[in-house]
């Protein structure tokens, strides 16, 4: 084995020796810190409970078939809408130039308004039930799947360009071979950050109202006071996230295992 | 019978009254030859070819293929166009698919059925000895396997005329050579029009029936050299006598211009 070869397998396989002792290490500070200032339980249980919360939270069918589901439908409804909009928008932008300079300023405010803050509104229109955080979701994450379409159509190399037309392809034939392909690579881009940003959106939507999700749950733990089930539905929702942007990630291997992004990533975290 | 006839183009890229990139060309090229476009780097070399192939506009003046109208436009530019295969400078291959993908991308615009798309694509990457690499996607390819998939995409519908714009330019001289070697060995097979720019003296004699000579302020033509050096040629005729003959004639018109187009200028006919 060569040196070069040894070195990209330890890259390969470090993460998985170091991510547990790291982890084991901050629950021992975590642990620590609790012995040490007597910290009262509401503010901050231990490990040990919070890991009884989340195994009892894990087996109970309720939480996976009403506030897990919830969650999941909103986030990929959103999700989906988002992509309607944000690639569409996108494409449109990326191929017209003078569509693209007159939405410019549009689309500067909706990007630096927060838009969560446009969260009261939308029960107000769509109501407390799952419309509002669907829509919630939509709207905070089509703007990076629409920026990036856009800057992928307009990335595409001239020499692509001149390749295509030197072969005698039309506008569909071009678009469909040669322009999609290319941009599918920052579609995916942005929908790993749409994954996340639909995420909050969702469970940010499901803090104003309702009564189900897994950002009701959390809240209604923490009305009741039942700190160690928090510290797990909490777990449970960074897990949730975990699963959602690895799904991205796969879909990414599977779709561009061409692209540098994946190629990269393959070689560190395979 | 001429193939390609460039009649009196000129280019501009800035508005009128700018200094024009190319003045008054005129050449005309007959079937089968090999013309090398021969100048140093900013002379206007791309832009003439890029106009021939269709892919930039000319100012004033007319290209036609095969007798179709270039800088026409419509049916007749289709017409033109659907019988010349582009070599660039960079390869240009899609980075998301396989070599021998790469190769069916001009079959599949003309929508052959896909069983025979990929035999004529196979045989393509034989022809440019890389049968063993189809399923390899550019990036696990060389630079000179890269642009010998662009050769093969540009064949694969066998178009009568082949434009290259210094396709071997960045690469080393050793697979330079090959890949010279290989190119003639093709182009003896294919009996296609060829016409490569380069700016290496080398390797216009080498591959070349005719050396067309340019030079830049505006681009134009100042010189137009017959090589009359037997084929197959091999890399052991660039030690002869005859090849450093045509070298000296041609650095000379390169430096110097028109005053060197003498007894050599014998413009189209082949020997
Ligand atoms: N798209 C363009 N816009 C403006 N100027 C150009 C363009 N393409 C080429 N030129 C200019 O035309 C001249 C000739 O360029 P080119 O044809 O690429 O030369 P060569 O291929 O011989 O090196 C150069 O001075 C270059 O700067
Ligand atoms: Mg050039």
């Amino acid at each position: 084995m060569s040196a070069s070869s040894r070195k990209s397998l330890l890259d390969r396989y470090l993460v998985f020796l170091t991510t547990p002792l790291l982890a084991a290490g901050l629950i021992g500070i975590w642990q620590v810190y609790i012995v040490v200032t007597d910290i009262s339980a509401f503010l901050l249980p231990a490990p040990r409970n919070v890991l009884d919360a989340l195994v009892q939270q894990v087996s109970d069918p309720y939480i996976w078939q009403v506030h897990v589901w919830t969650t999941f439908t909103e986030t990929v409804l959103g999700l989906l809408i988002g992509i309607v909009i944000g690639v569409g928008s996108g494409f449109a932008i990326g191929k017209s130039r003078l569509l693209a300079l007159i939405l410019k300023p549009f689309l500067v405010l909706t990007q630096v308004t927060p838009k969560v803050a446009l969260a009261p509104l939308f029960v107000l229109w769509f109501g407390f039930g799952e419309g509002s955080k669907i829509a919630l979701a939509a709207l905070v994450c089509f703007f990076p799947l629409m920026v990036n379409t856009a800057f992928g159509i307009q990335s595409l190399p001239q020499g692509h360009k001149d390749m295509a037309r030197s072969i005698g392809a039309g506008r569909v034939f071009g678009f469909l071979r040669v322009e999609l392909p290319h941009t599918m690579a920052y579609i995916l881009a942005g929908l790993e950050q749409a994954i996340v940003l639909a995420t909050i959106g969702a469970i940010v939507g499901e803090y104003l109202g309702g009564d189900k999700g897994l950002g009701r749950y959390a809240l209604n733990l923490q009305n009741n006071l039942q700190i160690d089930l928090l510290f797990g539905s909490i777990v449970l929702m960074a897990m949730y996230g975990l699963v959602l942007y690895l799904a991205v990630t796969s879909l990414k291997r599977l779709l561009i295992p061409w692209h540098e992004s994946v190629r990269l990533h393959t070689r560190t975290f395979d | 019978m001429t193939t390609i006839s460039i009649g009196h183009v000129s280019k501009r890229f800035g508005p009128p009254g700018t200094a024009p990139v190319l003045g008054d060309i005129e050449l005309e090229i007959p079937e089968g030859q090999f013309v090398a476009l021969l100048g140093s780097s900013g002379c206007g070399k791309t832009t003439l070819l890029r106009i021939v192939g269709g892919l930039e506009s000319a100012t004033s003046g007319q290209v036609s293929i095969g007798g179709h109208p270039v800088t026409g436009g419509g049916a007749d530019r289709r017409k033109a166009l659907s019988d010349v295969g582009f070599v660039f400078q960079e390869h240009n291959l899609l980075p998301w698919r396989s070599a021998l993908r790469n190769v069916q991308l001009p079959l599949a615009q003309r929508r052959m059925p896909a069983r025979e798309r990929v035999e004529v694509a196979r045989q393509m990457l034989e022809l440019v000895s890389l049968g063993h690499a189809e399923r390899r996607l550019p990036h696990e390819l060389s630079g000179g396997m890269r642009q010998r998939v662009a050769i093969a995409r540009a064949l694969s519908y066998d178009p009568a005329v082949l434009l290259m714009d210094e396709p071997f330019g960045a690469l080393d001289a050793q697979t330079r050579d090959n890949l010279n070697l290989e190119l003639q060995r093709i182009w003896l097979e294919k009996q296609k029009t060829v016409v490569f720019v380069t700016h290496s003296i080398q390797e216009a004699v080498f591959l070349a029936d005719r050396v067309v000579v340019m030079q830049a302020g505006p681009g134009r033509v100042v010189a137009d050299v017959t090589i009359d050096l037997e084929r197959p040629r091999g890399v052991d005729v660039m030690a002869t006598a005859r090849f450093a003959e045509y070298t000296g004639v041609l650095r000379e018109a390169l430096t110097h211009g028109p005053a060197a187009d003498g007894a050599h200028g014998t413009n189209g006919a082949v020997a």
